[in-house]
């Protein structure tokens, strides 16, 4: 699980997230700004961590399946699945009898036997020319929350600074995830980054998300009824693995993981012309 | 029944994974592995069977995850599920002599201050999983996983009280050596330890090698067994596979031996392989020597405090002689309380005293919440001070930690109904040196007090360094020959019965002039003759001073660091002219907040409402607070709050509509009104006169939705206009809103909410709200409220805006 130090907490764009533009920005908020960024920074490390699916093309979008280096790779170090009961006869049968437990099981939602749907027609688009894709989830975790219930009693003025730089920070931690992936796939192409709520991609997916991920395990984060993540700055993406180039398909408000949240988008404005 | 439980045996074997196993016979990802219980028994007995036959002594249930919550979609009971996996690991292991423990994972959302979810109710969760247990014959219970010490004290206590059965508590730190969310190592094992556990531990999230450290750093920290559960090492970011084998990780597990570690298994990743490599690398071994850090110690989750020094212990969580408190605690007003407990601890306190105690206050009802309101924002440990036994049980129930209790006596009576509750607790507690016939006039007679509350704490197994004694402080100008007395009981009770004291030391003072030198001489003296904890006014710059030139003296302050740090900037300043009257240098101040620049009030010829009128326009806190002093002396409250703070917060409003000032900059302002606000509740809470009212109203953010910065900003706008915000937080229930709206008579309330699936709550509230004979009107807001969405929910209006919920509130209230 990485731990970096290095993620990028862009001041400028924080700020851009309460609504003021840069060339609004003057000397004192940047001040503010950059003061409490350093405090995010000293008190919070931004965690991340990714798995890497096989994409295949389903009926009602996109299923992701369990990893294909996976079986093969780990099979050295760890004994194989069939050798981990006392003896070899009796895995074979335990395994099929949770086959036929799961397809009796409709209660695990999105997530199947054979693996994780991303459903609708913007999974299906994004992911159209990738042979793998990558759940990535990062987050700030308890710390900064209980940093901005501090600041909130203390100071609501510098809390919402607070609140703005976490935002950016988790989408820097993002961005560095994004990186390494880059770094771990030579010669791919990497697809915008998405995420439940984007598109037509359900909200509702968060869940079975984070727990194929074992988020709450990994990196401490809960899901409510509601599909919030807890702690508040958290952040799952997906991302596209590509032999072809991308295009960026991105592009406004309907994408934007800050659609949400914006304070341009409440007062009927965008943030890029 | 536990008493020693895993004495029974020199090293004990636990299991391995259960889900791993389970996912590599096919269980599907993201597939509740809880149902297995009752759909195939047969695979999991299989399993149980086979960490049995690898050597394991004890085996968990297959009931990680099966709470109240987690199994609300499936369809079935805690009690059914529990009660099978119990049957079933019985059936399959209980011949060859293995245990079964019942196993308790995190209930997998998060609680009160990171959740929603209470203490009570998880409480409430944890009990019904150990009494289906308790009733399926489970041999122990096992708490695993754990990354909040809140969440595993609200499974140990249901443990404890709903079962005789030993219990082990694990939790899973990560590679800085805290969990999650910030829990450290010391603070777990002693919170634990003193709640009652039978055996700690770690488990889940790091391999074996990486633990080392962090398990002997949790022996030193604990008398009980210790208990390693590592992963097979780190899971592959591409794969998720884990990267040691049986081998490696038996090899690296067995250097936990030698730190005394006694009770071994594996987590994520491993198998019955790895079980029965680490058996056969365990068999005859017995328990190495353990070192016992036997130091008196408090703490909250995050801040471990131990107390091999002097520590601050802040006394202004106090209504006695503070009107304003005293208000505060009549209105509910938590808020201001928690401010006060701020300042103490920005202002170098180290632990926090709070007594909420008042006529016309229930302490069993607010000591609780306010130990929960406190620790929602500061780090600090804390001391309950109360005299009633109820109320400190309510209060330490709730506490985070390990915290400290004031006080106990000398009186057999009192010890009697406190003592049990310190025990239970795991408090540490404060002996006075008085008993029913009053205080003893002699050192003497003190310490003989202070040895039978020893003798009665030993008694009831609390350890001689939870308890703390206070040889009390009269008031020098009434007994004059008093102070020498105390002085000399603090030396002894330190010197001779070896515990540590604390003191109250302002009371010294009383009714003589230039009070604060006697009380830092008091201080001064009563540190060199051994005080450990003086309760004082940690604002009070020179009692802080003091205590930071003993600690230099004393060795305490390595370097002398800490007194240069907080000396070396302050000379400069101070250099000419002499010593600033006032907190104008105290670092206790509150930091101004936002835009630089000087207050104009001394340069300008302008007149202090005037001058008020420019500090809240730039926001400037500590400026304003001072200049409504001086303006009160011209004009009521109320010309204050109608002439200038209203109007100055109309004219930053209008700047923040018309984009020429934005968001921090508009709650700087009503910070700044709020800094007046507070020097006008003061002044009229000290004549006993009407506060300045405009009017109630209920704020929320709606069930299901945690965001809760938007509403804050609305609170903190319109408490600075004056109206009275009933504030009653997130994720609030519709009913509980309509509930208060009736019970408190309001003709507004505000709801907020920030994401699309938490509206349909918002639209639940208002047409509940509808039901009433004459409905409240209604305003919304939020980042996925619209106009439009508003009006179709039946709201009576929208506000895009913190600013605009005052022109609404104007509208609506007057």
């Amino acid at each position: 699980m990485p731990q970096e130090n290095s993620v990028k907490l862009d001041i400028t764009e924080a700020l851009r997230y309460l609504g003021i533009p840069k060339e609004k920005q003057d000397a004192a908020l940047l001040e503010s700004a950059r003061d409490v960024a350093e405090r995010v920074r000293k008190a919070v490390t931004p965690r991340w961590l990714y798995r890497v699916y096989a994409v295949t093309p389903a009926e009602q979008g996109m299923m992701l399946t369990v990893p294909l280096a996976g079986g093969t790779a780990a099979a050295g170090r760890n004994p194989a699945p069939g050798g981990v009961l006392a003896s070899g006869g009796t895995s074979a049968a335990a395994a099929s009898s949770v086959t036929g437990l799961a397809a009796g099981n409709s209660a695990a939602a999105a997530s199947s036997q054979t693996g994780l749907l991303l459903p609708g027609n913007s999974a299906a688009v994004m992911l159209k020319e990738c042979s793998h894709a990558v759940l990535l989830i990062a987050s700030l975790g308890a710390g900064f929350d209980a940093l901005l219930r501090r600041e909130q009693a203390q100071d609501m003025s510098r809390a919402v600074i607070m609140d703005a730089c976490g935002s950016a920070f988790v989408e820097g931690a993002c961005d560095r995830a994004e990186e390494e992936l880059a770094a771990r796939f030579p010669g791919k192409y990497l697809t915008d980054r998405f995420s439940p709520g984007y598109g037509d991609l359900p909200l509702g997916l968060q869940e079975s998300l984070c727990r194929e991920l074992d988020a709450y395990r990994r990196l401490g984060i809960a899901v409510s009824e509601s599909m919030l993540m807890n702690p508040v700055k958290s952040v799952t993406a997906e991302i596209g693995i590509s032999d072809r180039p991308q295009q960026a398909r991105i592009r406004g408000c309907e994408y934007c993981s800050m659609k949400e949240t914006c304070a341009f988008r409440k007062r009927g404005e965008r943030c890029v012309s | 029944m536990s008493a020693d439980f895993f004495g029974q045996k020199e090293i004990w074997i636990l299991d391995g994974a259960m889900g791993t196993v389970l996912q590599q016979n096919g269980l599907p990802p993201g597939g509740q592995p809880e149902l297995l219980n009752l759909e195939n028994p047969e695979l999991l007995k299989r399993v149980y069977r086979a960490y049995a036959e690898a050597g394991s002594d004890i085996v968990y249930s297959n009931t990680f995850g099966a709470n109240g919550l987690k199994l609300k979609r499936t369809g079935h009971s805690v009690s059914e599920i529990v009660e099978s996996a119990i049957r079933t690991a019985k059936e399959a292991v209980s011949e060859l002599g293995v245990r079964v423990a019942l196993d308790i994972g995190p209930l997998g959302e998060l609680l009160e201050p990171m959740g929603s979810l209470t203490f009570e109710r998880a409480y409430e969760l944890f009990r019904e999983m150990v009494q289906a247990g308790v009733s399926a014959g489970a041999d122990l219970i096992a708490i695993e996983t754990m990354s909040d010490l809140y969440e595993a004290k609200a499974a140990l206590l249901a443990a404890k009280e709903n079962s005789d059965l030993p219990v082990m508590v694990t939790m899973s730190v990560e590679a800085n050596g805290r969990t999650f969310t910030g829990c450290t190592i010391p603070s777990m094992a002693r919170t634990l330890e003193g709640l009652g556990a039978d055996a700690v531990g770690l488990n889940c999230s790091l391999g074996p090698d990486t633990m080392v450290d962090m398990l002997a750093e949790l022996a030193r920290n604990t008398r009980l067994p210790v208990v390693a559960k590592p992963n097979a090492g780190l899971p592959d970011p591409m794969d998720g596979h884990y990267d040691m084998g049986p081998e490696a990780f038996a090899d690296a597990i067995v250097e936990n031996l030698p730190n005394g570690i006694c009770i071994f298994g594996g987590c994520c990743g491993t198998n019955p392989e790895y079980i029965r490599q680490v058996s056969a690398r365990l068999k005859g071994k017995k328990r190495a020597e353990r070192v016992y850090d036997a130091v008196s110690f408090v703490c909250t989750a995050v801040d471990p405090l131990r107390l091999d020094g002097t520590k601050v212990i802040g006394e202004r969580i106090n209504p006695t002689g503070k009107k304003r408190f005293q208000q505060a605690l009549l209105e509910n007003d938590l808020d201001y309380i928690l401010d006060v407990g701020i300042q103490e601890e920005d202002a170098g306190a180290e632990i926090l005293d709070v007594n909420v105690g008042f006529p016309g206050v229930d302490e069993v009802e607010m000591l609780p919440r306010v130990v929960k309101k406190l620790q929602s924002a500061i780090s600090l440990p804390l001391q309950l001070d109360s005299s009633n036994p109820k109320a400190l049980e309510a209060g330490l129930r709730v506490y985070n930690g390990k915290a400290a209790v004031n006080s106990v006596n000398g009186n057999p009576e009192v010890m009697e109904r406190i003592l049990p509750i310190i025990k239970k607790y795991g408090a540490a507690v404060v002996g006075l040196t008085l008993d029913d016939t009053g205080i003893p006039q002699t050192a003497e007679a003190r310490v003989a007090i202070a040895e039978r509350i020893l003798e009665n704490a030993l008694k009831y197994g609390i350890p001689k360094e939870d308890l703390w004694i206070d040889c009390l402080t009269l008031t020098v100008s009434a007994q004059q020959e008093q102070a020498a007395e105390t002085l000399k009981a603090v030396y002894r009770v330190t010197h001779e019965l070896g515990l540590k004291t604390v003191l109250g030391v302002s009371n010294i003072s009383f009714g003589l002039p230039n009070r604060q030198l006697i009380t830092q001489n008091f201080l001064i003296q009563a540190l060199a003759n051994g005080l450990s904890f003086p309760i004082i006014n940690p604002n009070q710059k020179e009692m802080m001073d003091a205590v930071a030139a003993f600690r230099v003296l004393n060795q305490e302050d390595k370097e002398c660091r800490a007194f240069i740090d907080r000396f070396a900037g302050a000379a400069a300043q101070n250099a000419p002219g002499g010593g600033a009257g006032g907190a104008a240098g105290s670092p206790a101040g509150a930091a101004s907040s936002g835009a630089g620049g000087a207050a104009s009030f001394s340069g300008k010829a302008v007149t202090p409402g005037q001058a008020l009128d420019d500090a809240i326009m730039k926001g400037l806190r500590n400026e304003a607070g001072k200049i409504a002093v001086e303006a009160l002396k011209t004009e009521t409250e109320l010309e204050l709050v109608e002439n200038h703070l209203i109007p100055a917060l109309d004219k930053i409003g209008i700047d923040y509509e018309q984009g020429r000032a934005f968001l921090p900059q508009l709650l700087s302002a009503a910070q700044a009104a709020q800094a007046v606000f507070e020097v006008i509740r003061a002044s009229i809470a000290g004549k006993g006169g009407e506060q300045v009212r405009k009017g109630r109203l209920i704020i929320a953010t709606v069930k299901g939705d945690i965001h809760d910065i938007g509403k804050n900003i609305v609170k903190t706008v319109l408490e600075n206009y004056g109206y009275e915000v009933l504030d009653l937080g997130r994720d609030v229930p519709p009913e509980l809103i309509l509930e208060t709206a009736q019970k408190e008579n309001i003709r507004l309330v505000g709801l907020s909410a920030l994401m699309t699936t938490t509206l349909p709550a918002m639209e639940e509230t208002i047409r509940l709200l509808q039901t009433l004979p004459e409905p409240p009107v209604t305003f919304v807001g939020g980042a996925v409220v619209t106009p439009e969405y508003a009006k179709h929910m039946g709201a009576d209006y929208y506000a895009k805006d913190a600013r605009e919920s005052v022109e609404i509130a104007r509208k609506v209230l007057g």
